[in-house]
C-alpha cells in the first residue's frame, strides 16, 4: 500500500480507495458525531509548532479563515464528505477550528423560513 | 452568478439550510442548482459501501465493495447570518440511501420532472412523500415546449393532493426563484398549519 504521501494522487479523477483510509489513520468515523454536511467550520487559531497535522488539514485550516461548510471543504479538498469529517474532527479536538452545526428544526422555524424567502426574493 | 470577491462572508455560527434538488437522470438537477448558486456547482464524493452501514462510515473500505457517488451543489448567502445549501442527488435510483442522508434536516426538496420521461422520477417522488417532507414538483421545460398540462403531470405522478405543481426552466434564474419561492411557502404553510 502506498502512502498518501507518496504520490500527487488527483483526487478529481477519482483514485485508489486507500488513499483516504490511509489519511485518517484507518479510523472509520469521526471522533464528533456532530459533524454534518452544511455544519460551518471557522478557523479559530493556527496549530503551534508541535502540533503533527496532515497537509490536508493545514489547507481546511486555510480554507476555514472563511466560515465556509464542510460539504464545501471536502469539494475544495477533493475528499469524501466522510474522510473530511474524520480530519475536522482532529482540528476540534485540538481546538483549532470552531463548529456551528445547523438547527434541526430549521424546517419548522417560521423566522427562519421566511428570512429565507425574503432572501431568495432579493437574489 | 455574483463575483466571489462581492460575497457577504458568514459569521462563524451562522444559520445554515439546505434545500434538496431531487429526481431522475438528465432532468436538469445541476443546471437548476447553477441557476441560482453564488458559486459555480461544485461537487463532492461520498464513500459507499455495499453492506452499507450507512454514508457516513468508512468501514469495509478496504474491501472491493466500495464505491463513490457524487452529489453538487451550490451556495446562497442570504446575509452574514444566514447560508442555503442546494443540493442536487444523484440520479440514479440505486443511490436512494444518499437521498437520506442529504434530506435530514432539510428545509424540503424540489422534485424535478422532465415531461417527456416522468417516470424517471417517480422514485423522487416516494421518496419525498413516504418521509414526510415537503416537496414541490417543478416541470422542466426543456427547450419551452410544454408536452403536458400541469394537472395531468400531477395525476400522472399520483401526486398527494395539494403538492404545489408547477413549470419552470431550470435555466433561468428568475423561473428557478419562482420554483423556490413555491416550496419555501409550501414549507412554511406545513409550519404554521
Ligand atoms: N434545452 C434545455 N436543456 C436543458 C435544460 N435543463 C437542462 N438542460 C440540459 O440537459 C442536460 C442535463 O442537465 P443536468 O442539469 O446536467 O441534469 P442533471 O439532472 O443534473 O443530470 P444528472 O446529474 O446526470 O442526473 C444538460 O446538457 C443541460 O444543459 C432546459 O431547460 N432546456
Ligand atoms: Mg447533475
Amino acid at each position: 500500500m502506498r502512502h498518501w504521501s507518496e504520490d500527487s494522487w488527483d483526487a478529481q479523477q477519482g483514485g485508489p480507495i486507500v488513499r483516504p483510509y490511509a489519511l485518517t489513520q484507518g479510523r472509520t468515523t469521526p471522533s464528533r458525531p456532530d459533524i454534518e454536511l452544511i455544519s460551518m467550520v471557522s478557523t479559530v487559531r493556527l496549530p503551534g509548532r508541535t502540533t503533527r497535522l496532515q497537509p490536508e488539514q493545514l489547507r481546511a485550516l486555510a480554507l476555514c479563515r472563511t466560515p465556509t461548510a464542510v460539504v464545501e471543504v471536502a469539494a475544495h479538498l477533493a475528499l469524501p464528505v466522510c474522510v473530511v469529517k474524520i480530519l475536522l474532527g482532529d482540528l476540534l479536538d485540538h481546538e483549532l477550528i470552531a463548529l456551528s452545526s445547523p438547527d434541526a428544526s430549521a424546517a419548522t422555524d417560521v423566522r427562519f423560513l421566511q428570512a429565507v424567502i425574503d432572501g431568495i426574493r432579493r437574489l | 452568478m455574483a463575483s466571489a470577491d462581492s460575497r457577504t462572508v458568514p459569521s462563524p455560527d451562522a444559520a445554515t439550510g439546505k434545500i434538496v434538488v431531487a429526481g431522475g437522470f438528465g432532468v436538469g438537477k445541476t443546471t437548476m442548482v447553477a441557476s441560482v448558486s453564488e458559486i459555480a456547482p461544485l461537487r463532492t464524493e461520498e464513500l459507499i459501501t455495499a453492506t452499507s452501514a450507512g454514508v457516513d462510515d468508512l468501514a469495509g473500505i478496504e474491501g472491493k465493495s466500495t464505491t463513490t457517488v457524487a452529489m453538487d451543489f451550490g451556495r446562497i448567502t442570504i446575509s452574514r447570518d444566514m447560508v442555503v445549501y442546494l443540493f442536487g442527488t444523484p440520479g440514479q435510483n440505486r443511490f436512494w440511501f444518499m437521498w437520506d442522508d442529504l434530506s435530514r434536516g432539510a428545509l424540503g426538496a424540489v422534485v424535478l420532472v422532465d415531461a417527456r420521461r416522468l417516470d424517471v422520477s417517480f422514485a423522487a417522488v416516494d421518496f419525498f412523500e413516504h418521509r414526510g417532507i415537503p416537496f414541490v414538483v417543478a416541470v422542466n421545460c426543456f427547450d419551452g415546449r410544454q408536452v403536458a398540462r400541469v394537472d395531468e403531470i400531477a395525476t400522472a405522478l399520483d401526486l398527494p393532493p395539494g403538492t404545489p405543481t408547477l413549470l419552470c426552466d431550470a435555466r433561468d434564474r428568475e423561473s428557478v426563484k419562482e420554483v423556490l419561492l413555491t416550496l419555501l411557502h409550501h414549507v412554511l404553510k406545513a409550519a404554521t398549519a
